[in-house]
């Protein structure tokens, strides 16, 4: 891919997908201050790996399998210092850093509890809720994660199930 | 009993906050320059570390070559443990996880299956080939030793040689018992936690 490609490429794709990105970031981590560092990761690994997006696949769920398995190895220390001085976001927001928490998610009480009954589950169950809440289908979530359309099925139910269960609990 | 599916559009309407201050145009923009910045700083540090690493190189080659007192043993044995010194830097240097050099586009289980390997090739690394790499240096200074040991006697001469081998294979020992505890206490939890997914998604697959 030539680069002025890659760059218009890759503009297009971070406007279009920066909240999903974002939001499965968000669900994919337990510890919600290291959500920046994660989307960082996510954006460089997108960057680097443009050149070998074939199209076989809709880009949104390229993205998407990047996002998952950028967040599966996601672990601070394999981060180095020079990895983390890009704050993927406006300018006006580097000088004001510390007054405001650029990625502050959703105010309401039923998005609150489900975020809190999805951080109780396992690292695999949170990304396929993610993906799943995000409108991907059975078969692109299959895709992404490796397994059978038959058994993201089965998965998604159980996660619905457990997730509604503990939601009760927090009423 | 809540309805899961009743939240999707919610959820889905949830920005970051920067979202409802700034245009996206303009954080699309401003985050791309950023890249672009980055970019520019990672390629300069590495042709730093590449310019720095040949000047060291050079100094020693023109030091070696330009000393009077430097004869041809004296030279094998130097140039036997730089090389080799190179090498194994240069192979453990490849070897380190990066996540950008593995297949990050392909689906969950099979990246998982490569994380997995890279970590077994990093762990037989050093359980195995850095005794051929601590064999090398322990040729390369017997090397440079037979040249200037030359006006001892030959008892001290064997001794002198004995004890740098029992030295460099301890601190070799010592070394891949250091390397390895570390190892074990920075991947270990992200080895299990990924053999626990892989374990989960593929019992079912």
């Amino acid at each position: 891919m030539i680069s002025p490609d890659k760059d218009k490429i890759f503009t297009e794709v971070f406007k279009e997908n920066r909240d999903k990105i974002y939001r499965l970031c968000y669900t994919s981590i337990n510890n919600k201050d290291d959500v920046e560092d994660l989307f960082q990761e996510v954006m460089l690994n997108v960057w680097r790996s443009l050149e070998n997006f074939r199209h076989e696949s809709k880009i949104s769920t390229w993205i998407y399998r990047i996002t998952v398995n950028t967040a599966l190895l996601y672990n601070k220390k394999f981060q180095t210092k020079s990895n983390r001085f890009i704050n993927f976001g406006p300018a006006e927001l580097d000088e004001n850093h510390s007054s405001e928490n650029p990625f502050q998610m959703s105010e309401d009480e039923d998005l609150k509890k489900l975020h809190e009954a999805i951080s109780q589950l396992n690292k695999q169950n949170r990304i396929i809720i993610g993906l799943y809440l995000e409108d991907m289908s059975y078969e692109e979530i299959a895709e992404i994660v490796g397994i059978s359309m038959n058994y993201v099925g089965v998965k998604i139910n159980r996660i619905k199930t457990v997730l509604a269960g503990k939601m009760e609990v927090m009423k | 009993m809540i309805e899961i599916d009743a939240l999707k559009k919610n959820w889905q309407n949830q920005k970051p906050a920067a979202e409802k201050k700034f245009n996206p145009e303009k954080i699309a923009s401003d985050s791309f320059i950023k890249l672009k910045k980055f970019e520019k700083k990672q390629f300069r540090i590495n042709m730093g570390k590449t310019i720095g690493m040949g000047l060291i190189i050079l100094f020693l080659l023109q030091t070696m070559l330009f000393s009077t007192s430097f004869t041809l043993i004296k030279l094998i044995g130097v140039a036997w443990i730089v090389f080799s010194v190179i090498y194994f830097l240069v192979v453990y240097w490849k070897m380190q996880l990066k996540v950008n050099k593995l297949n990050v586009d392909g689906n969950s289980l099979d990246f998982i299956d490569e994380v997995l390997e890279n970590f077994a090739m990093q762990k037989r690394f050093f359980k195995e080939k850095f005794w051929i790499f601590g064999a090398t240096l322990i040729i390369g200074l017997n090397i440079l030793y037979l040249d200037l040991l030359k006006d001892m006697t030959i008892l001290e001469r064997l001794g002198f040689h004995f004890s740098f081998v029992v030295l460099l294979l301890v601190a070799i020992w010592g070394g891949i018992k250091i390397r390895m505890f570390r190892f074990r206490r920075e991947y270990d939890p992200i080895i299990n936690e990924l053999i626990k997914i892989k374990k989960d998604l593929k019992d079912n697959k």
